[in-house]
This record gives C-alpha cells, sequence and structure tokens, in this order.
C-alpha cells in the first residue's frame, strides 16, 4: 500500500462516515458537526488529486460558508421542535426514493464513463489509446528551460503539480486549451460569461437579502403586535424599535432619546434582539414603543 | 515539504535512505513537531509579552517575581497551574460537543502554519494557491467558538460565540479582498513566490511601497486581522464587561487554554501572513542577502549528502528575521489592545459592513488600475524599482516543489533519490 492509498483510504472512510453520521444524528449541531467532517475530508481528497485550488475552495466556501450560516440558522432556531429530528413516515419513504434515485443516478454515472481511456490519458497525456506516436513539431510547447515547463499543456504552469489555479484563471477568461478526440489542441470555450452570469445572480440575492432582512416599518397608529418580531439575525427589535420611534412617533423620542439609547444598549448587551430569547410576548423593549 | 539545498524535498530525501511510506511517515513527523514548536512556544512568549507590556502601557512592572528579572517564567507557571485545574463541564452543555470544541478552535489555528514558509524552502507545504489556503483555513476557527458556546448551554457563551460568527463572516470580506491586493500585484497565490520577489531593498521590492493601494492595503489588512483574530478593540466575543467570559465562560483547566493557544497562535498566524504579503517575507530589506549569496554553495553535501550547510545557514538568517518582523506585528497587536477601548457589537459591524468593505474595494480597484495607469504614462509598471514581472521569473526558481518542476538535479541528489 502506497502512502497515497493509505492517505485515500483515511479521506474517504472519514468522508463516508461524516455523510452516514449526518442522516443518523438526531441533533441538528452534531449534524452540522458531522457534515463538517464529510466536507473537510472531500477537501482532503481534492488535495490527494493535487487539485489545490479546488480543496481551498472547498474548504472556504462548503466549509467555513455554508457550515456558518448552518449554524447561524440552527441556533436561532433552536429549542423545541427543531432541536432534534426524528422524521415521520411519510418523510422517511420520500428521503428514500430520493435516495434510491441519487445512488441509481451516481451507479449509471460511474458505468457510462470509460474508464479505460481516462487511465491512458492520465499515464500518457494524451487523449487517443494510441498515443505512442510521437507528437507533432507545430504542437504549441513551452521550452525546457521555462520554469512552469509541461509537454502538454499551453496553459502557463498546467504541469506543476497542484497548480490547477493557473489553468482556472486562463480557463476563466477564455483561455481553455483542450485536446479533442483526434488529438488535436482546440480552444474549449472559456468559463467568463457563466461567471458573470453567477454573479449578477448572487447580487441581486444579497440585494433580496438586505431588503427582507431590513427593519419593517410601521404605521404610525399601527400597535407591534407581540408576534411580528421579524427574523433577521440580530437587531432586528432594535432597528424596528429605532424606525418606529424616529419616524413614526416623533413625540416619543423627542422626549426620551436618552432613555432610548440606554435600552438600545441594554438589549445590545442582554441580547434582547435574538428572536430565540423573546417568546415573552411583553418584552420591555416592544412594551416601551407602544 | 521543505526543500533541502539540492532540489529534494525532505520527503523525497528521507525516502531516499528509509523508504518511500517510512520516509513519508518521517517527514510528516518532523513537519509536525517543528510547527508544533513555534505553535505551541511562541503563545507561550506572547503571552508573557502581553503581560509586560500592558504592565508597562499601565504604568506598572508586570509580572516579576516568578523566574527572576523578567519574570520570564510565568507562562510556564500558568501552563502548570492550568494542567492542574478540573476539567468541568456544565450539567446543561452538550457533552461531547462541548468537550470537543476547543480541539476544533487549535487544529483550525494550527493547520495556518501548513502553508506557511519560513524561509526559501522552508514550509511543511509548498503549494500553488497556499495564499488563498492559509485564508480559508483562517476563517475555519470560528468553527470552534460556534460550536463551543451553543454547547456550553450557557446564555454568555452563545452570546459570545453568535458575536463572533457575525464578526468573522463579516470581516472575512475586507480580510480577502485586501490579501488580494499584493497577490495581484505579483501574479502568484503562492506564499513562496511572493515573499521571493519581495528580497532586496525595502523601499522598492516590498511589497507595501509596491503602490499606494498596498501600502494603504496593509494598514486596512492589519486591523481587519486584529479583528479576525477577536483581539481588542474587536473582542466582542469574549467581552468580559458585558458577557462574563463570552464564549469560553463554561470552560476551565486545559480547554480553556487551548482557546488562548488557539488564539495567541493566530495572532501569530496572522501577522506572519501580514510579513509574507507586504513586509518582505524573511528578507532584510537592506539588500545584505544578495552579498551573502556565494554563502548558499558552500559545504554542499555537508554533513550529509543532499544537504547544504550555507544554504542552511542563510535560511535559518531568514527564518530569524521572519518571526523577528512577525512578533514586531504581534507586539503592535498587543499594544493596540491595552491603548484603545473596546467597540460596540453595532460599531463594530459598522466599521467593517460602511467602512472596511467600501475602502478595501476601493483599494483593489485602485491597486488593478495603478499599473496600466502608470504603463501609459511612463511607458513603465512601477514608479521605483524593477517590475515585479522580472523578479518574479527569478523567484519561480524556487517557488515550488521540485518534485513538480525539473530543476537540475545534482548527481550526488540523484545518487540519494535511488
Amino acid at each position: 500500500m502506497t502512502v497515497l492509498q493509505f492517505l485515500f483510504a483515511v479521506f474517504a472512510s472519514t468522508t463516508c462516515l461524516g455523510a452516514v453520521m449526518v442522516a443518523l444524528t438526531q441533533n441538528i449541531v452534531r449534524m452540522a458537526f458531522w457534515l463538517m467532517v464529510s466536507v473537510a475530508s472531500a477537501a482532503g481528497l481534492f488535495f490527494l488529486l493535487h487539485a489545490d485550488f479546488l480543496a481551498a475552495a472547498q474548504l472556504l466556501v462548503y466549509l467555513g460558508g455554508t457550515v456558518v450560516i448552518l449554524v447561524f440558522g440552527v441556533m436561532l432556531t433552536a429549542g423545541g421542535r427543531t432541536r432534534s429530528l426524528s422524521p415521520t413516515g411519510g418523510e422517511t419513504i420520500v428521503a428514500a426514493a430520493l435516495a434510491l434515485s441519487l445512488i441509481m443516478l451516481l451507479l449509471f454515472t460511474v458505468g457510462s464513463v470509460d474508464w479505460e481511456r481516462l487511465n491512458t490519458i492520465a499515464k500518457t497525456g494524451q487523449v487517443s489509446p494510441t498515443a505512442a506516436q510521437p507528437k507533432n513539431e507545430a504542437e504549441p510547447q513551452l521550452t525546457e528551460s521555462s520554469p512552469t515547463g509541461d509537454e502538454n499543456s499551453p496553459v502557463l504552469g498546467a504541469g506543476r503539480k497542484g497548480d490547477t489555479g493557473h489553468a482556472l484563471g486562463s480557463a476563466m477568461i477564455g483561455f481553455r486549451p483542450q485536446w479533442n478526440r483526434e488529438n488535436q489542441l482546440v480552444l474549449g470555450t472559456g468559463y467568463l460569461l457563466p461567471f458573470e452570469i453567477i454573479s449578477v445572480h448572487l447580487l441581486v440575492v444579497l440585494i433580496g437579502a438586505a431588503y427582507l432582512a431590513r427593519a419593517k416599518r410601521q404605521l404610525p397608529s399601527s400597535r407591534r403586535s407581540p408576534d411580528a418580531t421579524s427574523t433577521s439575525l440580530l437587531w432586528d427589535q432594535d432597528s424596528a424599535q429605532l424606525d418606529s420611534s424616529g419616524s413614526a412617533n416623533p413625540a416619543l423620542s423627542q422626549s426620551s432619546p436618552v432613555r432610548d439609547d440606554l435600552s438600545r444598549s441594554q438589549n445590545l448587551v442582554s441580547g434582547t434582539g435574538f428572536s430565540m430569547f423573546t417568546s415573552d410576548p411583553q418584552s420591555p423593549n416592544s412594551g416601551e414603543v407602544s | 515539504m521543505a526543500i533541502l539545498a539540492t532540489g529534494l524535498t525532505l520527503e523525497q530525501f528521507l525516502s531516499g535512505y528509509a523508504g518511500e511510506f517510512t520516509g513519508f511517515l518521517l517527514a510528516v513527523l518532523i513537519h509536525t513537531l517543528l510547527l508544533f514548536h513555534v505553535f505551541a512556544v511562541s503563545p507561550a512568549f506572547f503571552i508573557w509579552l502581553e503581560r509586560k507590556v500592558s504592565g508597562r502601557i499601565q504604568d506598572r512592572l508586570g509580572p516579576t517575581r516568578v523566574g527572576g528579572k523578567f519574570g520570564w517564567l510565568q507562562s510556564v507557571a500558568d501552563g502548570i497551574k492550568l494542567i492542574q485545574k478540573e476539567d468541568l463541564a456544565p450539567a446543561a452543555a452538550d457533552q461531547w460537543l462541548f468537550r470537543l470544541a476547543p480541539y476544533l478552535a487549535l487544529v483550525a489555528s494550527f493547520t495556518v502554519f501548513m502553508v506557511l514558509p519560513f524561509s526559501r524552502g522552508w514550509a511543511a507545504v509548498i503549494i500553488e494557491s497556499s495564499v488563498f489556503l492559509a485564508l480559508a483555513i483562517i476563517s475555519l476557527e470560528v468553527l470552534g467558538i460556534i460550536l463551543a458556546g451553543w454547547s456550553s448551554g450557557s446564555k454568555w457563551a452563545l452570546f459570545g460565540s453568535m458575536r463572533e460568527a457575525a464578526q468573522m463572516v463579516s470581516y472575512e470580506i475586507p480580510l480577502a479582498l485586501c490579501a488580494l491586493i499584493p497577490v495581484m500585484a505579483v501574479g502568484s497565490l503562492n506564499f513562496v513566490t511572493i515573499a521571493e520577489v519581495q528580497s532586496g531593498f525595502f523601499l522598492t521590492n516590498w511589497l507595501i511601497f509596491h503602490d499606494p493601494f498596498t501600502f494603504v492595503a496593509f494598514f486596512v489588512y492589519f486591523t481587519v486581522a486584529i479583528a479576525s483574530v477577536k483581539r481588542a478593540p474587536f473582542d466582542l466575543a469574549e467581552a468580559e464587561s458585558e458577557l462574563v467570559a463570552g464564549f469560553h465562560t463554561e470552560y476551565s483547566g486545559m480547554r480553556w487554554s487551548y482557546f488562548f493557544l488557539a488564539e495567541y497562535a493566530s495572532m501569530l498566524s496572522v501577522s506572519c501572513v501580514a510579513v509574507l504579503l507586504f513586509l518582505g517575507g524573511w528578507w532584510s530589506g537592506t539588500g545584505l542577502e544578495d552579498l551573502l549569496a556565494p554563502v548558499r554553495n558552500w559545504g554542499q553535501n555537508f554533513p550529509v549528502q543532499g544537504f547544504s550547510a550555507g544554504n542552511y545557514a542563510l535560511n535559518l538568517l531568514g527564518a530569524h528575521i521572519f518571526l523577528f518582523k512577525a512578533s514586531l506585528l504581534v507586539t503592535v497587536q498587543i499594544w493596540v489592545r491595552w491603548t484603545l477601548p473596546r467597540l460596540r457589537i453595532d460599531q463594530v459591524m459598522t466599521t467593517c459592513l460602511k467602512y472596511l468593505i467600501p475602502i478595501s474595494c476601493a483599494l483593489f480597484l485602485g491597486a488593478s488600475l495603478w499599473p496600466l495607469t502608470l504603463t501609459t504614462i511612463l511607458g513603465r509598471p512601477m514608479l521605483l524599482g524593477r517590475p515585479v514581472g522580472d523578479r518574479l521569473y527569478e523567484a519561480s526558481h524556487y517557488s515550488s516543489s521540485p518534485a513538480a518542476t525539473n530543476v537540475t538535479r545534482t548527481p550526488a541528489a540523484e545518487e540519494v533519490v535511488r
């Protein structure tokens, strides 16, 4: 057993262990922990494949981003029903059907790949199985003296182990040379347009999230109902109160600006801004506003 | 794996003697042990330094009784005290996660050192996207803190960890943007390349002086770095005056000290990243190393084959310069902590979202336009010194694992490989 095989066995088994434990665990935060184990081990597998950039992105995006958001969501909904999950009968059936179809999909995908051909490519760096023939002189090659030299790809640094960053960057701006089945070097399509579209999408999502999380503006006459607590993360009540006292009810805010500020800072300290701790409908905050 | 003088990694070197698997294991063990010393000893020193510096700033002496003149044994005494303490877990805690969380924070802050190069070729792992990876790992320490705060079953701990989560998620953005500015100036995501480019005289070659935008970016980066290691004035996660002790309220003994170990090690690692990206890495900035360059050829294959004594000596000098610069930045962090008052949580978020993110975006834009503007007006991409591209070409010889590129190997080295 080589070192690589040993490490592959370790990372593959922890990936699977994490995934299985996510499904078996009842407690949401422990689930998040096992998800972290699974995702981090997948990043380890990417490192073993010398896809360093992808592995780092896996750590940053999935482990650093998604799990933080997951933990956020869990904590703000903690207590009561969501603390531990046990699916009902109908949910189990639906989940089983989904899992089965996913497994079928994966199996068909694995079965339809020409592994022999991929193996040949990996060993010789050529696309066709008859790769033994000497390559055409006209094919673009970097010189031997170049520090990022590689015999197969004209992309800068593509031959270096683990240097997927340069290749990804070139592909991003539209320079994606690849070997086709006839063993010719052709320029594939780049990823600039999809990337831009995704960026605009994310911007839209960001603006939408900011709109949703914004404090709700109240009508001057309406009382703040006990269940009007918005579900934004940290300071929803404070900002709502600021809004209503600033715009909706100027007389009150002028009469007690100091007290207003005091209660705001007390809220920040004691954390009544958290929606999970405001189950009491007559919290001091809403009482004061109304 | 660290590169020896003849272009072999330590792993290849050891494999030549001990076989593939044993060589790999030995190399991993050596790297881990060396890094663990940096990771564990430097916090002990910085905790002592923090006490002394805070004492001086507050016009008192700091620890003097333990260990002679400067109280230098104080950290050791504290360590012994913490080991003796009972390892408590509250009844309301989620026992399993509560015990696990300190290790998560510890592992995340240790892993950053894996990709940091301490001198030419002296890094446990030399990979091309090491800056990206380091930033990704720096942002992971928050996971241990969130889990610690949640599993404690305490209100104060939960508030602390929620604040830390909100703070970290926001401050990641300007941190990455500011780290991206020197990366863009060099055109590489590799720490080794970025540091090699900065050899020579500091005023022309260090990236902080590359253009006005990198100069400002350094200060923005440093501010954000202080926030990302939750130091005052951004230490809302443990704000003692509001939250008892924040996320580690319920911890005691060794598990409590793991959080502090992680915090002080993170202070060092973000400072190391700052030194590598802006302050010339392991170069002294005087050009002295260029004069000493012939030394690298001395003592080839001494004392064992595949090892060069002269090269080792110069690398050791570089590592000392590097750690000295990083320690200076840690001292500045301590200085800031004992000088500035703590911000409120809404002020912390305002500072980041309303000021630091727009500033770093503007810096990023300016830094990308700067070389274009200079080339149009002056016909050269830099005001002072040689263009980065020239230096980048020279640097790229040292900046990757020799197994991957065709670094010329000496016959002796080939023999060792066999």
